[in-house]
């Protein structure tokens, strides 16, 4: 990010504090979404996901694996994301890394529900195939091509969009094998059944810029951002995950009102993306 | 508790399959005892002092029951020639476990995960100014795991920065939660945090009122988010006053 | 009232206790202000100190100190006299470790630079590095910046500034004979420096 002079700042800041941002948006307004999914052919399912300058890429891979010794009856879900220095020449070499180990941790939290699994937006048990012996192991692979901010919400839509989009093969099951042995498999390439995403949440950034808090902020707001606190919420309204990021502190009332707040515009957020991925796919069948 | 050993297999194998399951029902029951025989609004006996390392500008030690700590904080001293020219200081954070703190040997994992959690929530509260273009080092250790080794870490860190005398706006005290079915338990240990259904933690700075981190896992609704801010937040409160009163413990006794 | 406040002078205090309102106190060393709720807090663990203003003064209010318990190592700023030993000597610049800023040490190392343009006040452009300094000198400086990544930049450009130490070849430590020289008691040997002038 170049350095903003003290002109702009103010008038980032003024404006946020006035309710009419740079880009004429309101504080809780997003910009416009656009979707598009399977873009990766190699991958299980894949989607793009643009909101402004910001620009994401999201594929999600299945492959057969063995399911951990602690939860034998659940399959295993990976997530990561790779900063490429395609979208600003700081990320180049190591210098992507922590905020790639901070997005991918973030969107775990957010996602991946609890150690037990409860409240996790893709539902473990429905990847285990043979309890104990095989599973799907879902490597869901996050890009970020060019960068204007809110890179977290943009890749948890794009991860939404992307899922949405996967088409998991169909497994049979040899009759025959013995209990200690590893069961055979046999992957359909025909038939394939379509990823369960309705409890798969949304996220919601609200940065703090002075007194206020908005959504959707571009590079320029979050330089001058205080702190930030992203939810994640699904369908329902209940919380899926929350993280703070910046140091500075936050009243807790605070938090509690951001809350209200981030379930208030999941709301829209859910029903956009959601007719956007529908437009999507059926332009993907054309 | 008693009946949790009698299901203990007499083997010397563990086998986590048949165990969990009991476990699990144990804990989302509504007559549960936790395993440590705590209420679940009851935070675990601590033991917290300052001073432990000898060479270092300050360090502290906490126990949290099972959980702990060591930590050693050096400096300010000149940052790493690789960085580039700061006006103000900089916190550098690490966080690794011995290879003995777990119950399988050198299964601690997400340790880098953990010194960017550390360096988030200590950051907020830490005079940058004060120290200008120099670096702070907080090196914790976790002896021994017993669960919420996090919010230990945290607080740790904090009372060995005020022990080096670094510029602090406040203290940071850290309280986790894990939510196992309908209870809400504070200051969950391994056991129950490895079968919570949700966890919430939060970083406060307790005097000033004002939190530096937090983060939630699983799924919660808004009443329940609520109810588990307030009981961390008394808790951090709580523990704050501990930390102060240790301070000053150390002030007023004599060093040996 | 003034009672009261002379008890809670002496008072321990950690970081983060409320020492008073911005209105009746001003913060000193350990203490800050805080601009979100306008209360003076302590940032550091010691004893809280209030230091009243002379009479006369225009601005009435009591200074409050937290001081007594450990501070954290010193930390060179501009501004400030540093004592250093001379690492290095280039053509161009020498480099110095810190060792003390003002009057106390410091708990780690700090590398400072003396360019040859900051070497003395009159003539800077025909400054010898070589006849200014040797490694192992120790001299006194001022911090002129914070520098960049790697070193702090010093300045010996001051009488009272320069070499305060030096070992001749013969290994006996030397006695200033001017600002420019000083001489070996076993040798009688003249070497050239920056010499500080001491007691000035």
């Amino acid at each position: 990010m170049v350095g903003l002079s003290l002109g702009e700042k103010n008038f980032i800041k003024g404006g946020i504090a006035q309710d009419i941002r740079t880009d004429g948006r309101k504080r809780l307004t997003y910009r416009p979404i656009f979707v598009e999914t399977g873009v990766i052919p190699q991958a299980s399912g894949s989607a793009r996901v643009k909101m402004g300058a910001t620009d994401v890429i999201a594929s999600v891979k299945a492959e057969l694996g063995k399911p951990n010794a602690s939860h034998p009856d659940k399959g295993k879900v990976s997530i990561y994301v790779d900063c490429s220095p395609t979208a600003e020449p700081t990320f180049e070499g190591r210098g992507g890394e922590e905020l790639s180990m901070e997005l991918s941790t973030a969107l775990q939290r957010c996602l991946l529900g609890g150690k037990s699994g409860a409240g996790a937006g893709i539902n473990l048990s429905s990847l285990s195939i043979v309890e104990g012996k095989v599973c799907w192991d879902i490597y869901i692979d996050g890009l970020v091509v060019s960068s204007d901010g809110n890179l977290l919400d943009a890749l948890g839509a794009a991860i939404k969009a992307a899922l949405s989009n996967t088409a998991v093969p169909k497994v049979q099951v040899a009759a025959n094998a013995s209990l200690d042995e590893q069961p055979e498999v046999d992957v359909s390439d025909e038939e394939f059944l379509q990823f369960d995403t309705t409890g798969v949440p949304v996220i919601i950034t609200l940065t703090k810029v002075g007194k206020h808090y908005i959504v959707d902020a571009t590079a320029e707001e979050e330089s001058q951002m205080s702190s930030a606190v992203s939810i994640s919420v699904n369908r329902q309204g209940r919380i899926c995950g929350l993280t703070k990021r910046g140091g500075a502190g936050l009243d807790p009332s605070i938090i509690l009102d951001m809350i209200s707040v981030a379930k208030h515009v999941s709301e829209q957020l859910i029903n956009k993306l959601d007719s956007e991925i529908a437009a999507a796919e059926a332009c993907e069948e054309e | 508790m008693a009946g949790k050993i009698s299901n203990t297999p007499a083997t010397y194998m563990p086998s986590p399959t048949s165990q969990n399951k009991k476990m699990s029902s144990i804990f989302t029951g509504s007559d549960w005892v936790r395993p440590d025989g705590r209420g679940p609004h009851q935070c675990r006996p601590s033991f917290l002092r300052t001073g432990a390392v000898n060479y270092a500008s300050g360090s502290a030690y906490a126990e949290f029951g099972n959980t702990k700590v060591i930590v050693s904080v050096f400096g300010p001293r000149e940052s790493k020639k690789a960085m580039m020219y700061s006006d103000m200081g900089r916190l550098n954070c690490n966080v690794s476990y011995t290879s003995f703190a777990t119950p399988i040997r050198g299964q601690a994992s997400e340790s880098k995960d953990l010194s960017s959690m550390l360096h988030k929530a200590l950051e907020g509260a830490i005079i940058l100014e004060s120290f200008p273009k120099t670096t702070v080092d907080v090196f914790a250790l976790v002896l021994e795991s017993g669960g919420s080794e996090l919010p230990v870490i945290i607080s740790c860190a904090s009372l060995a920065l005020a022990d080096a005398g670094i510029m602090l706006y406040d203290m940071v005290a850290s309280v986790s939660m894990s939510c196992l079915g309908k209870n809400l338990v504070i200051d969950p240990v391994s056991e129950e945090e490895s079968y919570q259904d949700g966890g919430l933690m939060i970083t406060c700075m307790p005097s000033r009122n004002e939190v530096t981190q937090m983060t939630v896992t699983g799924e919660w609704s808004t009443p329940k988010i609520h109810e588990a801010m307030q009981l961390c937040l008394d808790a951090c409160s709580k523990l704050g006053k501990i930390m102060r009163s240790c301070l000053k413990e150390a002030v007023t006794l004599p060093q040996e | 009232m003034k009672e009261n406040e002379e008890e809670k002078s002496g008072q321990l205090v950690t970081p983060g206790e409320v020492l008073g309102k911005p209105a009746e106190l001003k913060a000193g060393k350990g203490a800050y202000v805080s601009p979100h709720n306008n209360t003076v807090y302590a940032s550091l663990t010691g004893f809280r100190t209030l230091t009243y203003p002379p009479p006369d003064s225009p601005d009435p209010r009591p200074t409050v100190d937290v001081t007594g318990h450990k501070a954290h190592g010193a930390v060179p700023e501009i501004g400030a006299i540093v004592i250093a030993r001379v690492t290095k000597v280039m053509a161009r610049m020498a480099s110095a470790d810190i060792m003390c800023v003002g009057p106390k040490s410091v708990r780690e190392k700090f590398t400072g630079i003396i360019r040859q343009q900051d070497v003395r006040a009159t003539e800077i452009d025909k400054v010898d590095m070589h006849s200014s300094f040797h490694p192992g000198d120790i001299v006194r400086a001022l911090v002129l910046s914070l520098g960049d990544a790697r070193a702090y930049h010093l300045s010996t450009a001051k009488d009272e500034l320069g070499v305060v130490s030096a070992e001749s070849a013969a290994g006996a430590t030397m006695v200033p004979i001017s600002w420019t020289e000083m001489q070996c008691p076993l040798t009688g040997q003249i070497e050239q420096r920056k010499v500080a002038k001491i007691g000035a």
